[in-house]
């Protein structure tokens, strides 16, 4: 089955430079796939397509979903709400509104799923809220589900943006470079999160990264951008530092993690079962 | 290995003034004389005659004169009517604070497409330049006298005023929360509820407590043109020349409006 599939989508800005080129990707349900890239290859920018938050140059390709239509065209379909609440994504400044408490933050991934007037008045039910708990539980933050979303960490806020998707019953999540702003203990955590859904709960994952050691270490396929373009897709484990520098040139430095942070990013470790302390 | 220095070598001479810069000070000639200009064109129209403040310097001492002492015979009737004119104040900036959410989104061209802001924000304006006092008198013929009247002026024209200050609030938002919520399926009404006031709250209230106070001075005057509260009654006395009875309604006035601003302006501190 067909969880994504990009068809010839092109994007450009308007002073001329073009963010995507003719992309065409397909992931299957229940993959992992890595996005990796420099800085402005167009990782993020393909993945607000996916979800239809940018719409692609006029003329150009279409994005389906799950089967159904996001965009085509440089239009977004009539029924892109439908399929966003199948899709969570998990941003690189976790995008959670930062005066409500982690609780309702997390309860609001199912504004896709419950009667409009009721999201709208937020009448959650309590088996709602509890389903948002239990998410909050799963990536290890259930003990801060009453503080405000500023008060806590950029790597348990990343967490907490995990649990979103997951309360609202996701079949996909996008991460768009959820571990840049994180340090490589928290990034670990969350990529261990991401990873965890994947495996237990069949959730496809498409997460951009900046550095291609997480991807070897959590991703079976990794997809490499340049430019706007896809210039390699295919196994993780067969991106060495050679192929890195004949995709990248020396640009590839920037890719690689210098060697004490890889060591943290692959040492292995107990998953979630503890807390950190709220903005230590 | 060859010592380096590193300490940078002082400078022969001390460095020489910055060269005057002949454009500005042009520039700053020029502005002034602008000012000057506006300043001498504009006297004749203002009738300006300073002089008359020394020729009729008599006549005012004894104007001033009967303002003293104040005369509080009858606070209770100031009291009751100050009262009022705070409850019309409270009505006013209720009324015109819900009705502020609705336009103040709709002006904010983050939220909606020009089409909508553009004629809201048009709608916002004409409620704004015109006065609470023109809207009392309106509002006085189509209701009748008395402080319903206040109540409806200071709605409209308070109403303009916090839809411009909501929707500047809006679209100084972060949006990444606010596409947090779409990316979950939400609709555009609940992207507002759950990605936008949340981040507004603070500032609206904030505001509608400054248009709060405000409004109470605003209501002390709406009594002149009949709009009911301490303003008609003030109204009377000046018209009548009991001074002393002027000057204790002034000062009722001052010693509320002074310490309402002091509760709001805690108030508001408390929010933000």
């Amino acid at each position: 089955m067909t969880a994504i599939r990009v068809q010839d989508l092109s994007k450009s800005f308007k002073k001329g430079t073009h963010a995507l080129r003719n992309v065409n990707l397909r992931v299957a349900k229940g993959e992992m796939v890595a996005l990796i890239g420099a800085s402005g290859a167009g990782k993020s920018t393909l993945i607000r397509h996916l979800v239809g938050l940018t719409t692609g140059d006029a003329g150009s390709g279409q994005v389906t979903v799950l089967g159904d239509p996001v965009q085509e065209n440089g239009r977004l379909a009539r029924s892109v709400r439908r399929t966003r609440s199948r899709v969570g994504v998990v941003f690189q400044q976790f995008n959670l509104v930062n005066r409500l408490s982690l609780l309702t933050n997390v309860t609001l991934g199912a504004l896709g799923h419950v009667p409009a007037w009721r999201g709208t008045l937020g009448l959650f039910t309590a088996h709602e809220k509890r389903r948002a708990m239990e998410a909050l539980h799963r990536v290890g933050m259930a003990e801060y589900a009453t503080q405000r979303a500023s008060t806590l960490s950029g790597g348990q806020q990343q967490r907490a943006a995990i649990a979103r998707a997951l309360v609202q019953q996701a079949e996909i999540v996008l991460a768009d470079e959820p571990i840049a702003s994180l340090d490589p203990e928290s990034a670990r955590r969350v990529m261990e999160n991401l990873a965890r859904i994947n495996r237990e709960d069949g959730i496809t994952v498409v997460v951009s990264l900046h550095q291609v050691d997480f991807a070897t270490r959590f991703c079976p396929r990794t997809v490499a951008m340049r430019d706007g373009c896809v210039v390699y897709d295919g196994a993780s484990a067969a991106l060495t530092a050679d192929v890195l520098r004949d995709l990248y040139g020396a640009a590839s430095e920037e890719l690689i993690l210098p060697g004490p942070i890889r060591a943290a990013a692959a040492a292995e470790t107990d998953f979630g079962a503890r807390a950190v302390p709220a903005t230590a | 290995m060859p010592a380096t220095k590193t300490a940078a070598q002082p400078p022969a001479l001390p460095p020489a003034l910055p060269p005057r810069d002949l454009k500005r000070s042009a520039a700053n000639i020029v502005g002034w004389g602008v000012a000057l200009a506006v300043l001498m064109l504009s006297w004749e129209g203002a009738d300006m005659r300073p002089l008359d403040l020394f020729i009729y310097a008599d006549n005012m001492t004894r104007f001033m004169a009967g303002f003293f002492p104040p005369d509080f015979y009858e606070w209770p009737l100031y009291l009751d009517e100050m009262i009022i004119t705070i409850k019309v104040a409270i009505w006013g900036t209720a009324l015109s604070v819900v009705f502020a959410v609705p336009f103040g989104i709709l002006s904010s061209e983050n939220v909606v497409p020009w089409w909508i802001h553009q004629p809201t924000r048009r709608l916002m304006d004409a409620a704004r330049a015109i006065n609470e006092m023109v809207f009392a008198m309106l509002f006085v013929a189509a209701v009748g006298l008395g402080p319903f009247a206040g109540v409806l002026a200071l709605w409209i024209h308070t109403t303009g005023i916090l839809a411009k200050l909501f929707s500047e609030a809006v679209e100084a938002i972060d949006p990444r929360p606010v596409e947090g919520i779409r990316a979950t399926g939400a609709n555009r009404l609940q992207e507002v509820i759950y990605g936008i006031i949340p981040q507004v709250l603070p500032l609206w209230i904030s505001y509608s407590l400054y248009r709060f106070e405000s409004n109470v001075r605003s209501a002390t005057v709406l009594g002149i043109v009949g709009a009911g509260g301490i303003g008609m009654v003030l109204w009377e006395y000046i018209r009548g020349f009991y001074y002393g009875q002027t000057a204790a309604v002034m000062l009722i006035i001052i010693v509320t409006v002074s310490v309402l601003d002091m509760l709001s302006q805690r108030l508001r501190k408390l929010v933000i």
